[in-house]
């Protein structure tokens, strides 16, 4: 059983410059596995960092309500990020101070985009669920 | 000592033997990690006194790798019948004191042995995982066993409501039971799934992961959508199961239950909810809790998706099966993972007779590259598939904005809802004034002196011609539009006339759904 790695030049559906495996078996029979597209375009996985805000839906800033080196209380208002028409105001998620803003008004953005960065006063442990007491009042 | 006597002393000494597990440092273990016994956890479940416990003496037949003479007690899990909110249910919770709560042959029998009294009694089935995985000294005798309980999960679906309850690590073939089941509950720390952990994913991948950001309790709420409810403990979790039992009938045949009407909680005034502004996002389950008895609202799914919210309620003492988009997050849009989430509690409705109420305000479908190469075609079509093939009676009501393709998802007239009403801030139309002004106007716009000031009359123009509910109504395309204070009185009435509809359908084996 031998095995090497070549690079490929085929584009059937296969990233050009995808790594391809070739086998070959004791019978002299070559097997070829190739990766696909999706494998290609692939990203390693990354722990979010909870301290950058992020933008979760592609829009455009209409109003920064803070500035950089400002103090801010959960819950603050940060910004109104328009997406699908929809004037979304954009919340602090903690308290914190803004040290860094990387948009500014009328900036167009993709999903995933850095908007700023809120350094934590408090270690960030978990984001609490949204409790939902009314559920168990009859089971008590 | 007569001889019965002394009988049945053995028998309560084999019985104080087999319950203890894997006795007192194994139990000590299991509650240091945060988690209770299996008993304990089934005595917590049930009503109080109300568990019979089968299958206690059941013994392993592995023979090799030392297993022969090894002592398992129950084989590493525990199955019996009891009640939640005085209503039957079988269970079944694996003991992680016996081995690990690894799954060997007989473990799988007395799994499959619940499962198929469960299917033919016709009462709800609870399935507690935490477990190893597999029993590899039982080799493909153990995977036989998972292959016997997917099937038994198949065979029940839509007949009996199955539960599965993610109490410990559920890893490898294992996980697919529960992803076979209606309901997944998970509790903060302590679940974990993965089909491969991150020792392979590292020496297959080189990827490094740790197993709560890989498979934890949080990352199936709220990334993967495999768990319906989350839990910070396991206490809470069990709470969860019998709200949710209240709600859901026993089986495909059950009449659901009818409790005393109540009048929504004060607090929610309905009229004061929805911004007229259609810019202005709101959260639309105060809608819900607007229109149910006592303003309770069951909400399933909470962390995944939350752009369309589902759950259950009570109108007028009846379980309704609630849709609704939610405009404060992701505008309400309609995406993969929303069509996903609300195209599968639209069939288990459908399945055990809960009808639906929509609440529609959304402005269409997500635009973006990632969703087109997410499938969101695919992904998008299950909604349709699963309102039009839905028998249940459904109501639809239009909130503020039904736009293009997302109109006609969100239950419209067109995919058989029973009744369509619209609050008179309704925006029936192809698509937004401005997007629709830009084409049908264009020329006015490019040709006159003041481009700006003429596309602003011509949006004002679109505006008060279609983006209101009469066009619609006009055509009959919705039944009426109805002052918002006025909706509870229309769904009780809609809900009391619609409890015998009869749908014929042309014969088939099944669909084929877009999944």
């Amino acid at each position: 059983m031998a095995e090497k790695k070549k690079k490929s030049k085929k584009s059937s559906g296969i990233l050009a410059n995808s790594t391809i495996y070739v086998q070959v078996s004791d019978g002299g029979r070559r097997y070829v596995t190739q990766t696909s597209v999706k494998m290609g375009l692939h990203k390693p996985w990354q722990k979010p960092d909870p301290e950058e805000i992020r933008s979760v839906i592609p829009g455009s800033v209409l109003a920064l309500m803070v500035q950089e080196g400002d103090e801010v209380a959960e819950d603050q208002e940060l910004m109104v990020y328009v997406a699908m028409k929809m004037h979304n105001v954009i919340r602090a998620p903690f308290a914190g101070r803004v040290t860094q803003i990387a948009v500014k008004n009328g900036d167009r953005l993709q999903k995933g985009a850095l908007l700023m960065v809120i350094r934590a006063h408090e270690p960030i442990i978990d984001v609490e669920p949204v409790a939902s007491e009314l559920y168990f009042e009859d089971f008590e | 000592m007569n001889l019965f006597g002394k009988k049945v002393k053995e028998l309560k000494e084999r019985t104080a033997r087999a319950v203890e597990g894997g006795g007192a440092s194994a139990i000590a273990k299991q509650i240091a990690m945060g988690k209770l016994p299996a008993r304990e956890r089934i005595n917590q479940l049930l009503d109080p006194g109300s568990f019979y416990e089968y299958d206690l003496f059941i013994e392993h037949d592995a023979r090799e790798f030392g297993m022969d003479g090894k002592a398992l007690p129950g084989d590493g899990v525990v199955i019996g019948t009891g009640s939640v909110n005085g209503r039957p249910v079988a269970i079944y919770a694996q003991d992680f004191t016996v081995a690990g709560g690894s799954l060997g042959s007989m473990h799988a029998r007395k799994i499959t042995k619940i499962m198929d009294y469960a299917l033919r009694m016709r009462i709800p089935l609870i399935g507690i995982n935490d477990s190893g995985g597999a029993r590899i000294q039982e080799g493909v005798n153990s995977l036989a066993g998972y292959g016997e309980i997917f099937y038994r999960n198949t065979q029940a679906s839509g007949v009996i409501p199955q539960l599965s309850v993610i109490l410990g690590p559920c890893a490898g073939g294992a996980v697919y039971s529960p992803a076979l089941t209606d309901y997944v509950f998970v509790v903060d720390k302590i679940s974990k799934m993965f089909i491969t952990g991150p020792e392979v994913i590292k020496s297959v991948l080189g990827e490094e992961i740790d197993m709560e950001s890989l498979g934890g309790a949080r990352v199936h709420s709220e990334i993967t959508g495999n768990a319906h409810f989350f839990a910070k403990t396991e206490t809470d979790c069990f709470a969860q199961i019998k709200a949710l039992l209240s709600y859901i009938p026993a089986n495909n045949d059950e009449k659901l239950q009818h409790r005393e009407t109540k009048a929504p909680l004060k607090e929610f005034k309905i009229d004061k909810i929805v911004p007229e502004d259609p810019t202005k996002p709101y959260d639309v389950r105060d809608v819900i809790r607007a229109l149910t008895d006592r303003s309770e609202f069951l909400e399933v799914q909470e962390l995944w998706a939350p752009n369309i919210v589902i759950g259950y309620g009570r109108i007028d003492g009846k379980t309704v099966g609630f849709i609704a988009n939610q405009p404060a997050v992701l505008a309400g849009v309609l995406d993969c993972d929303s069509s996903d989430k609300a195209a599968r509690f639209v069939r288990f409705c459908d399945a055990f007779n809960i009808p639906m109420v929509t609440l529609e305000d959304l402005p269409g479908y997500l635009p973006g590259i990632d969703q087109e190469h997410a499938g969101v075609i695919r992904h998008g079509a299950k909604l349709l598939y699963a309102y039009s093939e839905a028998t249940v009676p459904r109501i639809t009501i239009i909130l503020r904005k039904a736009y293009g393709g997302g109109y006609i998802a969100m239950n419209s007239r067109h995919l058989r809802a029973d009744f369509v009403f619209a609050w008179p801030t309704a925006e029936i139309a192809v698509m937004g004034p401005e997007g629709a002004a830009n084409i049908i106007f264009r020329k006015e716009i490019m040709e006159a002196g003041n481009p700006v000031a003429m596309r602003r009359q011509k949006v004002e123009e679109y505006k008060n011609k279609f983006a209101n509910p009469y066009v619609a109504a006009a055509k009959g395309y919705i039944d009426a539009v109805i002052d918002p204070k006025e909706t509870r009185a229309h769904l009780v009435h809609m809900l009391a006339i619609s409890a015998n509809k009869v749908v014929k359908r042309p014969s088939k084996k099944h669909g084929i759904p877009p999944f």
